[in-house]
């Protein structure tokens, strides 16, 4: 019982004493840091282990009144979902220490900065190895607040603290929804702990009357979407994703672990709550469809981007739409492998962007494509190659993963729906790498297709392992991916829609490239001015937004004046 | 007449005693501090033998707790000027008659309930009289006056609805916060923060009395008027450019909170006054820091002065630390709430408005708080400003209100 603890406690401990003694004792700070996190990664990794051979740990710490008890619950539940999580959070966690012991050298804040690390460190922990949904927001709250102040950690700069105030608010327009899915929860179920309450929904049927009994909706469905629209705003999925692609003012550490970390909180939340979930198909179906509208646009307003953070910013806000996305097909323990692989890229990414833009000491911008070579026309191989990524390789790694992996493709259609957007993402890749005129020979084009072929069946090697491991009672993995399982006619015009748009992207492509236009009339070519125009001002989803907020703070000046 | 009815009028005269000899002498106000600190720390003693001795009912035990700790921090935070002698002459007056009007029951609490609302009708600014507001301000006075003294005579009903109306002056709710608001904005010094205390603690006492008594029509009544009252509050308060009147509506806007729960929780106790005694104590804690600030440099309006936080390190922590708990009040009352609501079917109307209501005080608490942050301890500092940052005094006059608020809002 005690190594759990001591994972969070080490972080916890860290922070306090860099918060109150760090002043004193500036060349400690990253030691304390780094060897707190390092330490609980160590008990993270034991933990793992030893949960994996003697089963779950669940035990409360703090039940403050007998009759509260089933309310203020303070304790931990690890199990296996929990400790890979604590796993990753604390590797990621050290290295974005070690990182920072360099990067923030010299800062007035440097300790502030490792006593949030460490701090933020703590709050993750806590969050994942929650036992019940009241510690579970508790958690989430502190979140929301240490994620503003290390985004604001820069505070004389007023555009750092006005897009951490951005971020926290629409944290918080989640938060109100979730607050509501735990209000339903009791009410209606008499418990927040997870297993009582999973227990509680699967056996009985509450409803919920609207409208003097005109509308009845399942209680079931409500919390599962009130609490769903937490995970949206954390998780920067449409319509509360304007957040993320504007915290790129925080140091470049803390973009790594928000990317890395704080925003998979989303997709861990819907994992935890994988078997609620499972009793809703509405609510899968609903998740599925805002995480595709968050894959859509996240990967084309990437497109339209020139800052190298922000693009990571936006391919972050991508992935996250393809967890949630997985999550909406029942596929929740694949969710956590992408979100695994996912985090340990991103942070990679980040940390190597900033030493990068340190290194070129310039504006953080994408190198100019033509100072890789003359900006030629395509030449075939990238078009062989982006047919062979495109539309062979998920045809064999669908084939494959039938034959070797045993993935039900009749009882569930969400695993078919998930190897086909791995071909969109391989479309993507490729329209991404030949945008920037990388398929230059023959060797980068043969290691990029390799690589690919490669992923893509870790992946779904992963998939398999993952399922097995994250719920490895008998017919639950299953279970989730009946539940989420598609209408078949909306499955086929899916599959039949994304085909067609992949083609016509192709065909238009490569018109362009051979400078012929077939048939791309001048209202096409307005289009897709109009359409670039629109990807570069993010779909104006920001502007409607601050309009609104003017609107409101002019209508606040007339009221305060009165007050 | 039994000691347990006259230990409670003499806790509550001594300081009310010792306020007017101040008001009329010129006694040194060092002295005069030293001399208040001792009074809180008798009648301290006093309560908790109150408690002891016959059992004090717990809820009004704390709540006189509170307004004897806001009256120590304003006391020991309270600067050295001209007004120093003022202020502390206002602060035990004020603690005397709160506390007597908390402390005691039937006519004598009605009486101190009286010079209490009498005292913070002296206490306006009178430059302002001929105004509509302040007639208007002042009718509301006399009428909480008639109805605080025929509340000891009048049947049943109508003395709930005459305490209702005293409770919802002492307990703000739009269009009854004018009287709260007008004294917050004329408090001179630190004694804002102890008048928010005060205030807030008298209409929690007043709500105690009468919150079982309450309609399900008066109830539904109230849940709509909280709700308009949040809407009204939190925009004045995101509009505010004064900073004693952006406290004021703010305490307003979440205020609405405890009128608008009390429809959907019942025991009003258990949820209800520590979640009263945290916002009073958190909200007090913000006016107290401004106050500061207020007494450095003549600050009164938000935004001319920012970036305290990197010349003034201590006004920097102590206002993140404030404004953390300000942010989270709203959840306070919904999880001790949740813990005595019933699991029996509620109608859907309540909880539409519990939300629409929790809805507006989170989401303006939530702009509002950040912004009076970024007004005033993030961003750049000005060059053209001597800083000289939180005296210890006055860094634990804060950290006693925050750890008052930690204690009511978390612990209790």
């Amino acid at each position: 019982m005690t190594i759990p603890i001591l994972i969070l406690f080490f972080p916890l401990l860290a922070g306090i004493i860099i918060g109150v003694l760090g002043k004193h004792m500036p060349s400690h700070v990253a030691k304390v840091g780094v060897i707190a996190t390092a330490s609980s990664f160590f008990l993270s990794v034991w933990t793992l282990y030893n949960m994996s051979t003697e089963g779950p740990i669940h035990f409360m710490i703090w039940p403050l009144t007998p009759e509260g008890s089933s309310i203020f619950g303070i304790g931990m539940l690890v199990d296996r979902l929990t400790a890979v999580m604590m796993v990753l959070i604390t590797s990621v966690s050290t290295v974005i220490h070690i990182y920072s012991i360099r990067y923030l050298e010299g800062d007035p804040g440097y300790a502030r900065f490792f006593a949030l690390l460490s701090f933020i460190t703590f709050v993750i922990l806590a969050l994942v190895s929650s036992p019940n949904l009241f510690m579970l927001f508790v958690c989430w709250q502190l979140l929301s607040w240490a994620l503003y102040l290390i985004l604001a950690f820069n505070f004389p700069n007023r555009p750092a603290c006005q897009n951490a105030f951005k971020t926290f608010f629409v944290h918080r327009v989640g938060d109100v929804s979730f607050l509501l899915g735990i209000f339903l929860a009791y009410k209606y179920f008499g418990t927040l702990e997870f297993n009582e309450l999973f227990k509680a929904a699967a056996e009985q049927t509450q409803m919920i009357s609207l409208f003097s009994g005109m509308i009845d909706i399942s209680a079931v469905t409500a919390i599962a979407l009130f609490i769903f629209v937490g995970a949206i705003a954390k998780s920067s999925q449409f319509p509360l994703h304007v957040w993320l692609p504007d915290t790129m003012d925080s140091p470049t550490p803390v973009s790594a672990l928000m990317h890395a970390g704080i925003i998979n909180a989303g997709g861990f939340l819907l994992n935890r709550l994988a078997p609620f979930y499972a009793l809703s198909p509405i609510t899968l179906h609903i998740v599925f469809v805002i995480g595709l509208l968050t894959v859509l646009l996240g990967a084309s307003m990437m497109l339209a981007q020139n800052d190298i953070k922000k693009t990571l910013g936006f391919s972050t806000m991508g992935q996250m739409g393809y967890m949630i996305m997985e999550c909406g097909l029942g596929a929740f323990a694949l969710a956590i492998f992408h979100l695994i692989a996912h985090g340990l890229f991103k942070a990679s990414l980040f940390l190597g962007a900033g030493q990068g833009i340190h290194a070129a000491r310039e504006e953080p911008k994408l190198p100019n494509s033509s100072a890789h070579g003359p900006k030629g026309s395509s030449n075939q191989l990238s078009f062989i190659t982006g047919l062979i990524l495109t539309l062979i390789m998920p045809l064999v790694i669908l084939m494959v993963a039938h034959d070797m992996l045993n993935i039900p493709l009749q009882n569930s259609n969400g695993a078919v729906i998930l190897l086909f957007f791995a071909w969109v993402t391989a479309s993507q890749v490729m329209f991404s790498l030949y945008r920037l005129h990388a398929v230059a020979s023959w060797k980068v084009a043969g290691t990029m297709i390799a690589a690919l072929f490669f992923i893509g069946f870790i992946y779904l090697w992963a998939a398999d392992v993952f399922i097995h491991f994250l719920y490895p009672g008998p017919g639950v993995a299953d279970g989730f991916f009946v539940a989420a399982a598609l209408n078949p006619r909306v499955f086929d015009t899916l599959i039949l829609l994304s085909t067609v748009l992949i083609l016509i992207g192709w065909i238009g492509a490569y018109s362009n490239a051979k400078g012929q236009k077939i048939f791309i009339s001048h209202w096409l070519n307005l289009f897709k001015k109009e359409l670039y125009i629109l990807l570069a001002n993010r779909f104006y989803i920001d502007l409607l937004y601050v309009r609104w907020s003017n609107r409101i703070l002019r209508l606040a000046q007339k009221f305060g004046d009165h007050f | 007449m039994a000691l347990d009815n006259i230990v409670p009028v003499i806790l509550s005269l001594i300081p009310l005693a010792l306020g007017i000899v101040w008001r009329y002498s010129n006694g040194s106000s060092t002295i005069q501090k030293s001399v208040g600190l001792i009074v809180i720390g008798v009648l301290a003693v006093g309560l908790a033998y109150m408690w002891l001795a016959w059992g004090i009912e717990p809820s009004i035990l704390l709540l006189a707790s509170a307004i004897l700790l806001a009256g120590f921090c304003t006391l020991l935070s309270q600067e050295n000027s001209e007004q120093t002698s003022a202020i502390h002459t206002s602060v035990l007056i004020v603690l005397g008659l709160s506390l007597g009007v908390l402390l005691n029951q039937a006519m004598v609490s009605r009486i101190f309930l009286c010079g209490l609302l009498g005292f913070i009708a002296i206490s306006l600014n009178r430059k302002q009289l001929n105004t509509f507001r302040t007639k208007i301000l002042f009718l509301h006075i006399s009428l909480a006056i008639i109805f605080s003294l025929s509340s000891v005579f009048v049947g049943e009903t109508l003395q709930v609805f005459a305490r209702l109306f005293l409770a919802v002056t002492f307990l703000p709710l739009a269009p009854f916060h004018f009287p709260f608001v007008r004294t917050i904005k004329d408090a001179k010094g630190a004694l804002s923060s102890f008048w928010i205390v005060a205030w807030l603690m008298t209409g929690m006492g007043e709500l105690f009395q009468i919150y079982s008594s309450l309609t399900t029509e008066m109830l539904s009544i109230l849940s709509l008027l909280a709700l308009l009252s949040a809407v009204y509050a939190s925009l004045a308060s995101l509009g505010q450019k004064f900073n004693s009147l952006f406290v004021a509506s703010a305490t307003v806007a979440h205020v609405a909170l405890v009128w608008g729960l009390l429809e959907v929780f019942p025991d009003f106790p258990r949820w209800g006054i520590p979640f009263g005694i945290t916002l009073a104590f958190v909200m007090g804690g913000i006016s107290l820091a401004f106050s500061f600030i207020r007494q450095r440099y003549g600050w009164k309006t938000l935004g001319i002065l920012p970036g305290l936080a990197s010349p003034m390190p201590r006004f920097g922590v102590a206002m993140g630390l404030l404004v953390s708990f300000a942010l989270f009040l709203p959840l306070f009352p919904i999880f001790s709430g949740l813990m005595v609501m019933p699991t029996i079917i509620t109608q859907d109307i309540e909880i539409a408005m519990t939300l629409l209501l929790f809805l507006v005080v989170w989401l303006g608490g939530g702009w509002y708080f950040i912004q009076m942050l970024h007004q005033t301890a993030f961003g750049e500092a000005r060059s053209d400003v001597p800083y000289s940052d939180l005296r210890l005094t006055e860094l634990i006059a804060v950290s006693a209100l925050l750890l008052g608020a930690t204690y009511s809002g978390v612990i209790y």
